[in-house]
C-alpha cells in the first residue's frame, strides 16, 4: 500500500523550517521525504499544493470520559473529534470510573481503545488510588501496563509528602508526575468558580487567584529540584506561574509545562457571555457556564505572559485539556456547573489566531503540538522522517469558518467559542498512513 | 414620564438609569396612596399569576412580594426549596420551566447562587425579578433603600453613603453601590480588610476604573463615619463563612459595631439603614435600630410600594399616568 503526499509545505518537526516536499508512505510508514519522482501505478496521490503538511498533533492532556461517563464522551466520539481537530495521538487522563489507578483498569481501558479508537491513545495513570491524594499507586506496574505519566488531574496533589515521594519514585519508573496546580486553601477551600479579581467580585463569585496556581507550582518546582524527579506542570494559566518556570529554568531544574488553547487566547470576559462582554453593564447572558474551566480563564496580561512563555521555551507543549460535559452538567448556575471546555475541534483555529496576529510563529506552534509533546512521551512520533509512522495532518491556514457547537463530533458541546470566526482548518488526518478524517468526507473517507 | 429602556426583567440596578429609578419612585408614591387608603386592594393585576420561587430562607422579601401581589389582586404562589421537587433531584432549570408552563406571568427568584436569575431569565420567556442571588445583587432592596432616603431626606445627589460591614459577601452592598452612585451619592466601604471587595474599591485596576463607580475603602470606623449622611450596616453573614475571616465577634464588634459611642463619629444628621435581618449586638446595637436616627422601619414599610410598582411595570397594563 503506497501513498504520496505531493507538493505540500512540509513542517517535519526536525529542521523546524517549512519547505515544499513530497512524502512517500509505504505500509503506514514514511519511506522517503524530499522531491520524489513517482514511479508505478499502484500509488495513491494526495495533492497538498498550497497546504501545510505537519506531523499529526499530539495531545498529552485530554478527558475521554469512558469508562464511567459515557454520556459526556466516549472513546469512539472523543477520538473522532480529536482526528477532526488534527490529532493523531492523545493521552487520556485517569478521570474515569474506575480511575486508571491499577493494572486491571488500565488493561481494560486499553482494550476499549483497541476496539473503539480511530487514533492512538495512551493512558495517564492516577498518582494516588482513586485520585484521592492519600495512597500512591503501584507506579511501576502501571508503567508496565503502558501509562505515559501520572496525574490526579482535577484533584491537585495537596499532600506535600505524597508529591515529594511520587517525584522521588518517578526517577525509578522514568515517567513524570503531571500536577494540576491549585492550592485549595487559597482557592476558597476549592469553591472558586472563575478568575479572581474585579469581575469575580463584580459578579459576586468566589475567585480563584493566580496565587493558588503559582504557589503550588513553586512548591512542586523546588521539590523537583530536591528530588531530581520528573515533573510536568499541567495547563499553566497565570502570569506568576510563568515567572516560577523562569526561575526553574534559571536554576537548571528539569521540568516540562503545557498550556491550553483557551488560556492562550480568551479571557475571563467570556464568563459575561459569548457576546455582550461588557464589564460595566452585565447582560442577561452573563454567568456563562461554558466559560467555566479549571484553571479559570484569566486576563490579557496572563495571556501575554503565556505567549512569552512559549516564545522563550519556558512552556513547550500545547495541550487541549479537552473536557467534554453533558448538557445537564452545564445547564445550571455557574456555581453548580461542571468545569471544562470541549476543545479538540477548536484547538487549531484558536492557536492559529496567534499565528495570524504574529504573536507566535507557525513553526513554534506546530512544534508545541507535535515534536515537543512527542519528546515528552519518549515515543517515535511527532516527526516526518524516514521510518516514522505516517501520522500526518494536512492544513489549510487560510480557510475561514465559524464555530458551531452543533457540528461538533464530540458529545461535549460545551464550548464558549460558539459563533467565533476562525482562519485555518484541518483538511485531512492520517494515522499510520490511513485517512481517518477528511474535511470533505468526514470520518467516512 | 417614561422608562428610558423597556424593562423585560429586573436582574440588577445596572439596567436602570437615574430617570428610570425616579420613574419607579413616582410609581411607588402613587401606589402608597392605596396602601394608606381604607381598602388595600385594587384590581390592577387581576388574572395575573406571580410565583415566588425562593430557594433560600427569606421572610421579609418573600412576604413583601406576596403582599404587593395580593394588594394588586394577582394570584400569588409561593414555592420554596424544601417541599418542592428540588428535594427529589429535579434540576433547577426544569423546575423554573415547569413554573412557566404552569402559567406564571412572572417569576420572583431568590437563590443562593450568584447569577441564578440571569441563567433563568435567558431560558424562559416571562419576566424575572431578582429577589437576591448569592453574593451578587439585590436590586429591589436597593430601590427600597433609595426610595426611603429620597422620601426622608430628599435629594440623593452629593450624599455620602458609608456601607459598614461584610461588603464582599453582600448582594445588598453590591446593588447599593450601583444604585446610590447612579443617583449621585458617594460610597465608602468600611470593613475588616478580609471582608472588603478590594478589586471594586481600593485595589481596582486601571483597566476597570471606568467600569465601576468610585468607591473609597477604609478599615477605620472613625474616618468612615466622619462625613456620612447615610450609614448602611450590613448583616455579618455567618452562613457565608464570614466567621472565618475575622478572629472573633468580640474583635469585630469592638472595631466595627455601630453603637451610640461609634455613632458620635458621624455628623448628627446621619441616618441609619439596615437591609435586615439584623444581628443585634454584632453589627448594630439594638436600641439604635429603633432610634430616630434609624430609617430601618421605613425601609420595611416602603418595600411593598416599590415591589408593587415593579410588578405593574413588568406585567401590568397600566402606566404611571393611567394608574
Amino acid at each position: 500500500m503506497k501513498k504520496i503526499i505531493k507538493n505540500g509545505k512540509v513542517f517535519d518537526g526536525i529542521s523546524n523550517k517549512i519547505k515544499q516536499q513530497d512524502i512517500l508512505i509505504i505500509d503506514g510508514v514514511i519511506q522517503n521525504i524530499g522531491n520524489i519522482e513517482i514511479t508505478g501505478v499502484d500509488i495513491e496521490i494526495i495533492d497538498a499544493s498550497n497546504y501545510i503538511v505537519s506531523p499529526g498533533f499530539i495531545d498529552i492532556h485530554s478527558h475521554l470520559r469512558e469508562p464511567g461517563y459515557e454520556y459526556k464522551e466516549t472513546i469512539a466520539t472523543g477520538t473522532r473529534a480529536a482526528s477532526k481537530g488534527g490529532f493523531t495521538t492523545i493521552c487520556a487522563m485517569p478521570t474515569t470510573i474506575p480511575a486508571l489507578d491499577s493494572k486491571d483498569s488500565i488493561d481494560y481501558f486499553k482494550d476499549l481503545c483497541q476496539q473503539r479508537s480511530i487514533i492512538k491513545v495512551y493512558p495517564i495513570g492516577a498518582v494516588t488510588m482513586g485520585r484521592e491524594g492519600k495512597e500512591i499507586v503501584e507506579m511501576q506496574s502501571l508503567v508496565d501496563s503502558g501509562v505515559i505519566g501520572f496525574s490526579d488531574d482535577g484533584e491537585p496533589i495537596h499532600d506535600p509528602n505524597i508529591m515529594r515521594m511520587s517525584l522521588e519514585y518517578s526517577r525509578m519508573v522514568s515517567r513524570p508526575i503531571m500536577n494540576h496546580c491549585d492550592d485549595r486553601g487559597i482557592n476558597y477551600r476549592g469553591e472558586g468558580v472563575m478568575n479572581d479579581g474585579f469581575l469575580a467580585q463584580r459578579l459576586g463569585c468566589n475567585g480563584i487567584p493566580n496565587a493558588a496556581e503559582a504557589s503550588m507550582l513553586s512548591r512542586d518546582i523546588f521539590l523537583t529540584e530536591l528530588t531530581g524527579g520528573l515533573y510536568h506542570a499541567c495547563h499553566v494559566s497565570a502570569s506568576q506561574s510563568v515567572d516560577v518556570l523562569k526561575i526553574a529554568k534559571e536554576r537548571g531544574i528539569n521540568y516540562s509545562a503545557e498550556v491550553t488553547p483557551h488560556h492562550l487566547t480568551i479571557t475571563e470576559d467570556f464568563i459575561l457571555g459569548p457576546t455582550d462582554q461588557n464589564r460595566k453593564q452585565i447582560s442577561e447572558n452573563a454567568y456563562d457556564t461554558f466559560a467555566k474551566v479549571f484553571p479559570p480563564l484569566r486576563t490579557k496580561s496572563d495571556i501575554q505572559a503565556l505567549i512569552e512563555g512559549i516564545n522563550s521555551d519556558l512552556i513547550s507543549i500545547i495541550a487541549t485539556d479537552h473536557a467534554p460535559q453533558g448538557y445537564e452538567d452545564k445547564m445550571t448556575t455557574l456555581n453548580q456547573a461542571a468545569f471544562g471546555i470541549s476543545n479538540f475541534e477548536t484547538t487549531l483555529g484558536s492557536v492559529l489566531q496567534l499565528f495570524h496576529s504574529k504573536d507566535i510563529k507557525l513553526e513554534k506552534l506546530l512544534q508545541c503540538l507535535t515534536s515537543n509533546p512527542a519528546e515528552f512521551l519518549g515515543k517515535k512520533l511527532g516527526k516526518l522522517s524516514k521510518g516514522y509512522p505516517a501520522d500526518i495532518v494536512i492544513l489549510d491556514l487560510n480557510e475561514e469558518w465559524e464555530v458551531d457547537i452543533s457540528d461538533f463530533v464530540s458529545l461535549g458541546k460545551n464550548s464558549p467559542l460558539q459563533g467565533v470566526k476562525f482562519k485555518g482548518k484541518v483538511l485531512q488526518t492520517l494515522v499510520d498512513g490511513e485517512i481517518v478524517y477528511s474535511d470533505k468526507k468526514g470520518h467516512d473517507g | 414620564m417614561i422608562l428610558d429602556n423597556k424593562l423585560n426583567n429586573l436582574l440588577d440596578i445596572d439596567q436602570l438609569t437615574k430617570n428610570d429609578i425616579l420613574y419607579i419612585f413616582e410609581f411607588a408614591e402613587k401606589l402608597s396612596l392605596i396602601l394608606n387608603g381604607p381598602v388595600k386592594k385594587v384590581p390592577v393585576l387581576r388574572g395575573k399569576t406571580i410565583i415566588n420561587y425562593f430557594s433560600e430562607p427569606s421572610t421579609r422579601t418573600r412576604v413583601s412580594f406576596e403582599n404587593a401581589g395580593k394588594i394588586l389582586s394577582a394570584d400569588v404562589i409561593n414555592v420554596s426549596s424544601s417541599g418542592s421537587s428540588d428535594e427529589k433531584g429535579e434540576s433547577f432549570i426544569n423546575a423554573v420551566q415547569t413554573l412557566e408552563s404552569i402559567g406564571a406571568d412572572i417569576l420572583i427568584i431568590r437563590h443562593s447562587d450568584s447569577g441564578a436569575p440571569y441563567f433563568v431569565s435567558r431560558n424562559i420567556q416571562i419576566p424575572v425579578i431578582n429577589a437576591g442571588d448569592g453574593s451578587h445583587a439585590h436590586p429591589t432592596q436597593t430601590l427600597i433603600d433609595l426610595y426611603t432616603v429620597y422620601k426622608s431626606i430628599g435629594e440623593i445627589e452629593g450624599l455620602n453613603l458609608t456601607i459598614l460591614g461584610d461588603n464582599i459577601h453582600s448582594r445588598v452592598s453590591r446593588s447599593a453601590v450601583l444604585g446610590f452612585s447612579t443617583l449621585g451619592a458617594k460610597v465608602t466601604f468600611c470593613s475588616p480588610t478580609t471582608m472588603n471587595a478590594n478589586f471594586l474599591s481600593d485595589n481596582i485596576s486601571k483597566e476597570d476604573i471606568d467600569n465601576y463607580p468610585a468607591v473609597i475603602y477604609t478599615s477605620n470606623l472613625k474616618d468612615a463615619l466622619s462625613e456620612s449622611d447615610l450609614i448602611m450596616t450590613l448583616r455579618t453573614q455567618f452562613e457565608r463563612k464570614a466567621s472565618l475571616v475575622f478572629p472573633n465577634i468580640n474583635e469585630y464588634t469592638r472595631l466595627f459595631k455601630l453603637s451610640n459611642e461609634s455613632l458620635k463619629y458621624a455628623p448628627d444628621k446621619a441616618k441609619i439603614l439596615h437591609p435586615g435581618p439584623m444581628n443585634l449586638g454584632v453589627e448594630i446595637d439594638g436600641y439604635l435600630s429603633e432610634s430616630e436616627r434609624s430609617l430601618i422601619n421605613q425601609q420595611v414599610m416602603n418595600s411593598v410600594a416599590i415591589r408593587m410598582a415593579l410588578l405593574i411595570i413588568l406585567i401590568g397594563e397600566h402606566t404611571l399616568d393611567s394608574i
